[in-house]
């Protein structure tokens, strides 16, 4: 069933238009990320859903409620049953840990809402900094008390605005291991606004990619990986690249040299294109791969090795596009003494990612 | 072609840095600088405040402490217990504690508009709120004196004139006070909103509090900056000498300031009377400071971690509304402004004609002259020393807090105690220097100290520490460093805060009234003693020449400044 409907949103501060008409349906249940960089328009849409801004044109329904329209309806923020976790915590700093999350039970009363914000500080493993106030917490611990805050009032919809980007990288994905698990178990469905793919990846059911006001993809994180809508969609999403490519006689002449289009690339129409290729593309020589994958070789030059914790990685540079791959362990000696060599890549044809060559611009108009 | 600003470029000095002698050398020369700079610091806090103060307020208890007499006696504090001292004190109390209060609504309401309204000129607030905080307490309280004056501008309507009477007394010193005091308040809950994300309104909203739930939660989270502004508001009261020298002298209502004035300013002398009023009137003072204290130790706790700011949005006021505030900033500013200048003109206006204006003019102009004068002198050595002060204070370690705790002690601290002080500990036969300007100036500078640290510390504790030291690790020497890193950085904050202390100085009341030399006196005191001989006229006059005279120097220090310090300086320093 659905619980949030948007339909044609569109919202302009001023001269900028901040949404240009964006649809998207959330059912009960699901968490859907909202990926895109700064300025695409994902927090907007996010504050729009929360009532704390209102929309232009275009409408809203939560359930069968409609919270806002260009006819006039609206929702107020307070009445609309949400949960809310903000990117700087939004803690009310003078009051505890516990006090925080009971404040917006307070219609139970005083002694079942401490009882619940117990019990929802205790989910969040908070249970013995419950009487601590923010300043006593760390980001980590604070973001804690947010998430516990927002779940406690058992929202229709949860609303997570970049809620770990201030966290360091460990805390993040403990934290983001720990919002799924309790979204998921309180039955919740969650709207999850977020610029890191990983992220978004790792935690949603579906994941919306967005740039300068526009949804640009909706889909399964796996569709979202194989199948990227645009060019935008898949730089976005970790894919590396770019070459130039030309696609002509079902052949693609890529600047590693003239090589055979995959089945369905070579669909495509004759013409100038933009190859994008995932690090899981990319074989090392001594890689094992079924004989049956059609690849490509090309020559790439080795710039040198880093040290990446216990492992290690290999620099290379692919006709002008830096590239780092992780070494296996049991990598032959060759390798790492090539710095300034080549060595001979494998490409996985099929896995590579073809779009017309367009600036930028189109791109994300298109 | 490029162009080389001289100011931003430097060559090593080869001289200085081929001076790198032999370690040993350099350190014992810098241990014995160490030790002399030491030595001076010691004298002058001796000097400054250590001696007179602590001489002062033993007086108390050992009456003759500075003669070498230590018999010790409680009847100075049984004295200041009964009658006209604890009668002042008591006043001094609830005027204190009025003017806290009534301080409140009015500084929350500007700051208010100022940073959560979308009112039309909402920075005219500021510009109004900072002209308050330096406009002197006496010219207020003076203004008000004209306005009530029978020859005063409402002479020709009794009933207004018999309005305005009722200010010169508790009315027109608790107004006063207030309307002085209100910027502290202003500046502080300003601070909190301004600092106060967005977000946590927001969060409110969207977990479902209702309106009255969270004005609840909004004002608690003011309450910090509230308390602060409250316990600055009485204080300032408390320490107030000059309104109620002017407006409380005229109509025998008194407070513990006047107390003590009374006590070392009239006949008989009593420093032991005016020693325990002192204490007393420090007990009084010292709740207000733990408040703030506390207070300020808190809020500094509600900073939370990490946190990206988003300022509230800013309530927009209907056409209406927006027309009633502004009218009732408009009736503000001309009550606390506008009126006493106004007042003051009306009754410096020569009916009697120029010829006999400019006959007037030589002592008031000899007492401008001197003002100004002193004042040069004593803001330059108080720059001096409150610079190396403020340097340590934003240094982390013991020193540094302990002198910022004994700022703030000062700074708490009434003035007129400390003039007091000084008038006992200089007049004794060891250290004659009671009567001479020397002693002014002395005085001037220990009061201005603590105030111009403070304004010096926000830009020295911005200058990150590892400025200087890329310099030196570039190979610059202490002296190019000092000259092309500190000197561009601070130029802009040391001007303003001389400028601040010349101005201060220049106004400056309680000191001057118990420590001017005799035949000399200085801007104030020649004002009160117009004000006390009913000499209306030099009063008005000498009101509007020496609030012109000093404008007119500001905006003349100001125009050098601009004029004569290299370009790169001013868009650095300038604050």
């Amino acid at each position: 069933m659905t619980l949030l409907h948007i339909d044609s949103a569109r919202k302009r501060f001023g001269a900028a238009i901040a949404l240009h008409d964006v649809s998207l349906q959330l059912q009960e249940g699901e968490i859907l990320c909202l990926l895109g960089p700064s300025g695409s328009g994902k927090t907007t849409l996010l504050r729009l859903v929360a009532g704390l801004e209102r929309l232009d044109s275009g409408s809203m329904r939560l359930g069968d409620t409609v919270v806002d329209a260009a006819d006039g309806s609206f929702l107020q923020p307070e009445q609309r049953q949400l949960g809310m976790v903000f990117q700087d915590y939004a803690l009310w700093p003078h009051l505890s840990a516990l006090d925080n999350v009971a404040l917006p039970l307070h219609r139970l009363g005083r002694e079942p809402s401490r009882a619940r914000a117990h019990a929802m500080l205790a989910d969040v493993g908070l249970a013995d900094l419950a009487d601590r106030h923010p300043h006593a917490l760390s980001g980590g611990q604070q973001q804690r008390v947010a998430l516990a805050r927002a779940l406690a009032v058992r929202p229709r919809l949860l609303l997570c605005d970049e809620p770990l980007s201030n966290l360091d990288a460990g805390l993040r994905e403990e934290l983001r291991d720990l919002i799924g698990r309790v979204v998921r178990e309180h039955g919740i469905s969650a709207l999850y606004i977020t610029h890191d793919h990983r992220e978004a990846l790792a935690l949603a059911d579906r994941v919306g990619v967005m740039a300068q006001g526009r949804l640009l993809q909706l889909s399964a994180p796996r569709d979202l990986l194989r199948q990227p809508a645009t060019a935008f969609v898949a730089r976005f999403t970790g894919a590396l690249g770019a070459w130039p490519v030309t696609l002509r006689a079902g052949r693609l002449h890529a600047p590693w040299g003239v090589v055979a289009a995959s089945p369905i690339q070579a669909e495509q129409p004759e013409g100038e294109y933009t190859l994008y290729l995932r690090a899981s593309a990319l074989h090392l020589p001594h890689a094992h791969l079924n004989v049956d994958t059609p690849c490509w070789s090309a020559q790439a030059r080795v710039l040198g090795h880093l040290a990446v914790g216990e492992h290690a990685e290999l620099r290379i540079d692919l006709f002008g596009v830096p590239l780092r791959l992780p070494l296996p362990d049991a990598l032959p000696g060759a390798l790492h003494s090539a710095a300034g060599s080549t060595i001979t890549l494998r490409i996985a044809a099929a896995q590579a990612l073809l779009y017309p060559a367009t600036t930028t611009t189109e791109e994300l108009a298109g | 072609m490029t162009t080389r600003n001289p100011e931003l470029c430097w060559q090593p000095e080869p001289a200085l840095v081929s001076m790198r002698a032999p370690g040993g050398t350099r350190a014992a020369g810098g241990r014995g600088a160490l030790r002399i700079g030491l030595l001076l610091a010691t004298v002058a806090f001796a000097a400054l405040w250590a001696y007179p103060l602590l001489g002062f307020l033993f007086t108390a208890f050992l009456p003759h402490v500075l003669q070498g007499d230590l018999r010790p006696t409680l009847a100075p504090l049984r004295h200041a217990f009964h009658g006209y001292a604890l009668h002042a004190l008591w006043n001094s109390l609830w005027v204190a504690l009025t003017v806290g209060v009534l301080s409140l609504p009015f500084g929350l309401w500007l700051a208010w508009l100022r940073e959560r309204t979308d009112l039309r000129g909402r920075g005219w607030i500021e510009a109004g709120a900072w002209l308050l905080l330096i406009f002197p307490d006496f010219f207020l309280a003076s203004g008000w004196m004209l306005l009530a004056a029978p020859i005063g501008p409402l002479a020709a309507w009794p009933m207004a004139l018999h309005a305005a009477q009722r200010l010169l007394g508790p009315v027109g010193i608790i107004l006063t006070l207030t309307l002085k005091v209100v910027p502290y308040v202003f500046l502080v809950a300003q601070g909190s909103l301004r600092h106060s994300s967005a977000a946590l309104q927001e969060a409110a909203r969207v977990h479902g509090l209702s309106r009255l739930w969270r004005l609840r939660l909004g004002l608690s989270a003011l309450l910090p900056a509230l308390s602060a502004g409250f316990a600055m508001a009485y204080a300032e009261s408390l320490r107030n000498f000059a309104v109620v020298a002017t407006l409380g002298a005229s109509s025998g209502f008194t407070m513990g300031t006047y107390a003590i004035d009374q006590a070392v300013n009239g006949m008989p002398l009593n420093f032991p009377l005016a020693a325990a009023t002192s204490w007393l009137l420090l007990a009084l003072v010292l709740p207000a400071l733990v408040l703030q204290s506390r207070v300020g130790r808190r809020a500094s706790q509600h900073q939370t971690l990490g946190a990206k700011h988003r300022p509230a949005a800013r309530v927009r006021l209907q056409a209406s509304h927006q027309l009633l505030h502004a009218a009732l900033l408009l009736a503000l500013a001309a009550f606390a402004l506008a009126l006493p200048t106004f007042a003051a003109l009306g009754v410096a206006w020569p009916k009697a004609g120029w010829a006999q204006i400019a006959a007037s003019l030589p002592p008031l102009l000899a007492a401008i002259r001197y003002s100004l004068q002193l004042a040069l002198v004593a803001a330059s050595l108080t720059v001096c020393i409150a610079l190396p002060i403020a340097w340590l204070i934003a240094r982390p370690g013991r020193v540094g807090r302990m002198l910022d705790v004994t700022l703030l002690a000062m700074m708490a601290l009434p003035l007129i105690v400390l003039a007091a002080a000084y008038l006992q500990a200089y007049n004794q036969p060891y250290a004659p220097l009671y009567g001479g300007s020397v002693l002014l100036g002395m005085a001037y500078v220990a009061l201005a100290i603590p105030a111009t640290s403070r304004v010096l510390l926000g830009p020295v504790a911005q200058l990150h520490r590892s400025l200087a030291d890329a310099a030196r690790v570039h190979g610059l020497t202490r002296t190019q460093t000092l000259r092309h890193v500190h000197l561009p950085l601070l130029a802009g904050p040391l001007f303003y805060a001389w400028l601040l202390a010349v101005l201060s100085i220049a106004f400056e009341l309680p000191a001057s009234e118990l420590l001017y030399p005799a035949g000399h006196p200085p801007l104030a005191v020649a004002l009160l003693q117009y004000a006390g001989g009913f000499q209306l006229h030099q009063q008005a006059r000498l009101q509007v020449l020496g609030m012109a005279v000093l404008l007119a120097f500001a905006l003349l220090a100001r125009w050098a400044y601009l004029r004569l310090t290299p370009m790169a300086w001013r868009q650095l320093g300038t604050p």
